[in-house]
């Protein structure tokens, strides 16, 4: 009885995470946004970094 | 099921390696001391059933906090909401923006390559970089340069992580009180400048530290500074210094140039601790010098190497003969061998040493081994080669140079070529000449040029201590570090990447460095810095240092090369090629001076000798912040993220220890705990440790990893400044866990064991003895063995069956060779797929439990005595078998077979059921436990620095997704589109891994199985090309060519493995 008990809530619980998951990926560009500022630790965020092609480098097309 | 042993008992009963009985010669291995120690025991033999160590895919929570069963499951499907919430934006793309005014060097897609060197650490090895849409990503070897060939080592591999690591200094600092704060470059050179014109006015000097310059403008540079600032002064030392060899050179014949030495014109090379093939010398030409004498397919050419050593090291490792001897024996040996050679001679000998036999009996050296080194000195005249140590003391190269001209080796000394030292390397006297002035108060500023004294300079000389008695302490680098921290000004510079400069390393060769992207921050290249303070900070601009290198080139390089093209055709086209090769002429006629041998006298062995070796992935520390290298395993301990003492089994025995206990070292005044790896190969009370770890200050992927040695060295004592005897070595009783990959992934291969016959007592009266591995899966013989019967290694093979048919591959069916002739297992591979294939960084928790993710690992084999073992090394990959048990497995069907061959991951199909890890016998697949990047250091990996680095042709692995070697798929797309806008058909030729390009001794080859006249067709039918667990018919597609060994015998018998 009291294994069945369990059970249900077991169910309970992973039945409200499903309708959470639901529900949040309703609002995923709103998270996403918030994320993707949040999503690396603050303290390694780099927003300085800037990829420029040096003017003065002279190129190949190929490796050999 | 018979053989000659006896009826088997092992459960294993169809294997076909049992018909080869007692016949066959291939020795018993054993993968680590511990292994052999166990034998197999149960929980090896478990370990090597599972697909991932211990540990790997459990989620021990009970060991982190007392959750029931029940609550953890009510825990785990509330947080899995929330994990799929916060899963929904892992493929978040950002924003993406096309160009507006598209460059002119970028067509999307397509990659940029550029010529340019490495400059840092001394090298000077020509690269070639390769960018997309301007972002390098990916740094291999020139192939037009004519020292390193298109090969760089592992560190160049390594060094794109540095460029977009998020811990760079990104501009210029002041201090303020405890800490740095942001400054910018007008305000710090202002002040900077007063600082040097205030020390030049009051007499006081300016002290420029910086490691080895190989740039000669930046010489140039040096001596434009000087005559500024008259009172500077340049110390260029590194820890790891050949200025013994240099020295002892000089006084051996009186030219100050080492000769360069052709390895591969040599028939017996002797190593006298000399690690040639990893940190001694042009490494990169060493290996493919050495490689192309261990030729299988000429095997009456091959060389034989002897390695004589203390401590085990990768060149050793690969060695014919190793002969186990204490440093302080090492003059014996030499002497010994120059006596007998010269009193035939009649030429000058040495007394006072031990002879061979003194030496062989003490070590127990093999007798086979002591008799060919003696027929072969004696006999190969003109055609041996020894070499010495850098670190070794001088008169051992005294002695080694004499050896050599008594043995005619000035035949293999290269005449038209030498390598150049631009600026001399510091020597004992000149770091105590700086400390004194240091503690003195007589330097003005000191500038650290990427260099770290506080680090590096011994103990005894107390610069750390003493640098508060500067004014001014500047320091130029791309990281913090333990000199940063004593500074006053901390300036951020470019990396090799971001810089303009040259490199002379060898007469006829000077190499160009470009920048392939501007600056990532607001860093400076060091030279323009020095350059703005000689002009005091007027007229600056982002291209000085671009124009003063085209000056120097055009004024003073260029008139001496005697080209043809004009100034501006030749440097653009010197820029495209990286490099300019030109006549130089060198003097190549020595002499050897008798007198030299006059002050060499026996060294004296106390107590226990202590080794401090450069490691081969961080060197003396300054690539301890890159976690590439730091999760590279060593190649002889398979330690990662760690430096250990390195004891012998019978030294560990006598100090009661074994692996991960803690042993303290005491020396010249110093203590240093260490944690143990019992290694097989080393002298007997002899204590190795790699130097470069214990960093205090290397940001949060090196700083606190591994223990510092360095306060170990003194300049004033000691065999050499690397080799100090009469140290006391005690057991603390307290333990420290390292991170080994050694048994991790270890392939299931038990030991056959004989049928026991017992009496009517039940007494066991024989049999029950071990005789070797049941599956074959290193494979060797000797050359003189495989030349008598090339059909040594096939006699035994078994034929195997499919009940099903074999699918045909009508076009090109991909394959691999690895030659393990030719593998030496320096792990150049390894780090190359990193890069190549967007692997993640782990750390060290992660290697301890076996979730390391390299695709491709080296596994290292030992057989014989733990004393004396025979090494082998095998680089194991995913094998893409014809009938990969992986593929059959997945429910998902999110690994599959292509039509030209291929085993591949369908990664956004794949749900993480680990099946097919757990249904590989290579235990090649490799599984994402978590999003590793974010998990490391506080996703340290993971900032948008780092995200630069990327190759955009290889997925990102997402968390719980299973992922493996795909034979650089990227590379074959790529090939088969060049191939169809050719209009022509794709050939194996076309394509080449990235394991392949890194390889510097060409030990592996790709290609079409399906092209007959390919060389990776016709290994595969090669007297000795064998395929690793091909018994279990899973047909696998990398085919390894066994090993040959230029010895009588193997020197192991079957039955030594208990």
């Amino acid at each position: 009885m009291n294994e069945n008990k369990d059970r249900r809530s077991f169910f309970k619980l992973l039945g409200a995470g499903a309708v959470g998951a639901s529900l949040a990926s309703f609002g995923k560009s709103a998270f996403s946004k918030t994320k993707a500022v949040g999503g690396n630790k603050d303290e390694w965020k780099d927003s300085k970094v800037k990829v420029n092609i040096h003017p003065n480098a002279v190129k190949r097309n190929k490796k050999g | 099921m018979d053989n000659s042993k006896g009826k088997k008992i092992n459960s294993q009963i169809d294997l076909p390696v049992l018909k080869s009985g007692s016949n066959t010669k291939q020795p018993s291995y054993w993968k680590s001391y511990e292994s052999l120690k166990d034998g197999d025991s149960e929980s090896l033999a478990e370990k090597k059933h599972n697909e991932f160590p211990e540990g790997a895919d459990e989620f021990d929570l009970s060991k982190k906090s007392p959750v029931s069963r029940r609550k953890f499951l009510a825990l785990m499907s509330a947080s899995s909401a929330f994990a799929f919430t916060a899963c929904t934006d892992y493929r978040d793309k950002g924003e993406i923006i096309a160009y507006n005014d598209k460059p002119e060097e970028v067509l999307p897609g397509n990659p940029n390559y550029y010529a340019s060197t490495l400059l840092t650490g001394g090298y000077g090895e020509g690269i070639l970089i390769k960018t997309r849409e301007g972002r390098p990503i990916l740094i291999e070897g020139n192939p037009q340069h004519p020292i390193n060939q298109g090969k760089i080592n592992s560190i160049g591999y390594a060094r794109i992580l540095d460029m977009y690591d998020p811990g760079r200094i990104e501009g210029p600092q002041k201090r303020s009180g405890d800490k740095f704060v942001d400054s910018d470059w007008e305000t710090v050179d202002k002040e900077i400048i007063s600082a040097l014109k205030k020390a030049a006015n009051a007499g006081k000097e300016i002290s420029i530290v910086t490691n080895k310059i190989v740039s000669p403008t930046q010489k140039k540079l040096l001596e434009d500074f000087k005559a500024k600032y008259p009172t500077a002064e340049v110390y260029s030392y590194e820890l790891f210094n050949d200025n013994n060899r240099s020295s002892a050179w000089k006084k051996s014949t009186g030219s100050s140039n080492y000769p360069l030495i052709d390895l591969d014109r040599a028939s017996t090379i002797i190593s006298i601790d000399c690690d040639f093939l990893a940190t001694d010398g042009n490494v990169n030409e060493n290996i493919r010098q050495y490689a192309s004498t261990r030729n299988f397919e000429k095997p009456e050419d091959m060389s034989r190497f002897y390695a004589v050593e203390a401590s085990m090291t990768l060149t050793g490792s690969n060695a014919d003969y190793r002969l186990r001897l204490t440093p302080e024996n090492y003059l014996d040996l030499l002497a010994a061998l120059a006596n007998r050679i010269a009193s035939k001679l009649g030429k000058p000998t040495l007394s006072g040493f031990k002879s061979i036999d003194e030496l062989s009996k003490e070590n127990n050296w093999r007798e086979e081994a002591v008799n060919n080194l003696l027929k072969d000195i004696e006999t190969n005249i003109g055609k041996t080669i020894v070499l010495a140590g850098k670190q070794l003391p001088e008169e051992v190269h005294i002695v080694t140079n004499y050896l050599n001209e008594l043995i005619g080796a000035k035949a293999l000394y290269r005449n038209n070529e030498r390598d150049v030292e631009i600026y001399p390397v510091a020597n004992n006297r000149d770091l105590r000449t700086l400390s004194e002035k240091v503690k003195n108060g007589r330097v003005g500023v000191m500038v650290n040029l990427d260099a770290n004294p506080a680090f590096h300079f011994p103990k005894e000389l107390n610069i750390k201590e003493n640098l508060s008695k500067v004014d001014t302490i500047i320091s130029l680098s791309e990281f913090e570090n333990e000199t940063t921290s004593h500074s006053n000004f901390s300036l951020g510079i470019n990396h090799d990447l971001e810089s303009w400069g040259d490199a002379k390393i060898r007469s006829g060769v000077i190499s160009t460095q470009q920048p392939v992207i501007a600056p990532l921050y607001e860093t400076r290249q060091k030279e323009a810095v020095l350059l703005n303070w000689i002009n005091e900070g007027e007229n600056y601009s982002e291209d000085i240092y671009h124009k003063y290198l085209m000056n120097n080139w055009k004024n003073n390089i260029y008139p001496s090369l005697n080209k043809a093209l004009p100034f501006k055709e030749f440097w653009y086209a010197t820029l495209h090629e990286g490099v300019v090769k030109f006549n130089e002429t060198t003097v190549t006629n020595y002499e050897f001076n008798t007198e030299a041998l006059s002050s060499v006298r026996p060294f004296k062995k106390s107590n226990y000798t202590v080794v401090l070796q450069e490691n081969y992935f961080v060197k003396d520390g300054r690539f301890a912040a890159n976690g590439f290298l730091q999760e590279s395993p060593h190649p002889i301990t398979k330690i990662t993220w760690d430096n250990c003492a390195m004891l012998s089994p019978s030294t560990a025995e006598e100090l009661d220890v074994e692996m991960n206990d803690m042993i303290e070292v005491s020396l010249n005044g110093s203590q240093l705990e260490l944690p143990v790896v019992v290694q097989p190969g080393m002298a007997d009370k002899v204590v190795a440790v790699d130097l470069g770890y214990g960093r205090e200050n290397a940001g949060p992927v090196g700083t606190d990893v591994g223990f510092n040695a360095i306060p170990l060295m003194t300049i004033s004592g000691g065999i050499s400044n690397w080799i100090y005897s009469g140290a006391s070595v005690k057991k603390t009783g307290s333990t420290y866990e390292l991170a080994s990959v050694q048994e991790h992934h270890e392939l299931d291969d038990e030991l056959l064991r004989s049928e026991e016959v017992k009496d009517s007592d039940g007494n066991v009266v024989s049999g029950g003895e071990t005789f070797e591995r049941a599956r074959n899966i290193i494979q060797e013989a000797t050359v003189g063995d495989y030349l008598e019967n090339p059909k040594i290694l096939k006699e035994h093979q078994h034929d195997v069956f499919s009940i099903t048919e074999n699918f045909e591959y009508s076009s090109v069916k991909w394959g691999m060779n690895i030659d393990m002739n030719k593998c030496i297992g320096c792990n150049a591979c390894n780090i190359a797929c990193y890069v190549e294939n967007n692997i993640p960084v782990v750390g060290k928790e992660e290697v301890k439990v076996g979730r390391e993710m390299g695709w491709i690992r080296i596994d290292r084999y030992y057989a014989g005595e733990p004393d004396n073992p025979l090494v082998s090394n095998q680089p194991m990959l995913c094998q893409h078998c014809d009938n990969a048990p992986c593929e059959n497995v997945c429910p998902v069907v999110a690994t599959s077979h292509s039509n030209d061959g291929l085993n591949q991951m369908v990664y956004n199909r794949c749900v993480g059921t680990r099946y097919c890890a757990n249904n590989c016998p290579y235990k090649v697949r490799r599984f994402n436990f978590f999003d590793f990047r974010d998990h490391l250091a506080q996703g340290y990996y993971k900032s948008d620095s780092t995200k630069n680095m990327m190759n955009p042709e290889v997925t990102i692995r997402a968390r719980g997704v299973m992922e493996k070697c795909t034979f650089c798929v990227q590379r074959i797309s790529h090939a088969r589109q060049v191939a169809k806008e050719e209009g022509r058909p794709l050939k194996g030729s076309d394509v080449t891994t990235a394991c392949q390009d890194a390889c510097p001794a060409n030990a592996i080859e790709f290609g079409d199985i399906n092209n007959e006249d390919s060389r990776i067709a016709k290994m595969r039918d090669h007297d000795l090309g064998y395929h690793v667990l091909d018994h279990l018919n899973v047909r696998p597609n990398v085919t390894y060519v066994a090993k040959l060994r230029n010895t009588d015998t193997l020197g192991v018998v079957n039955s030594e493995h208990h």
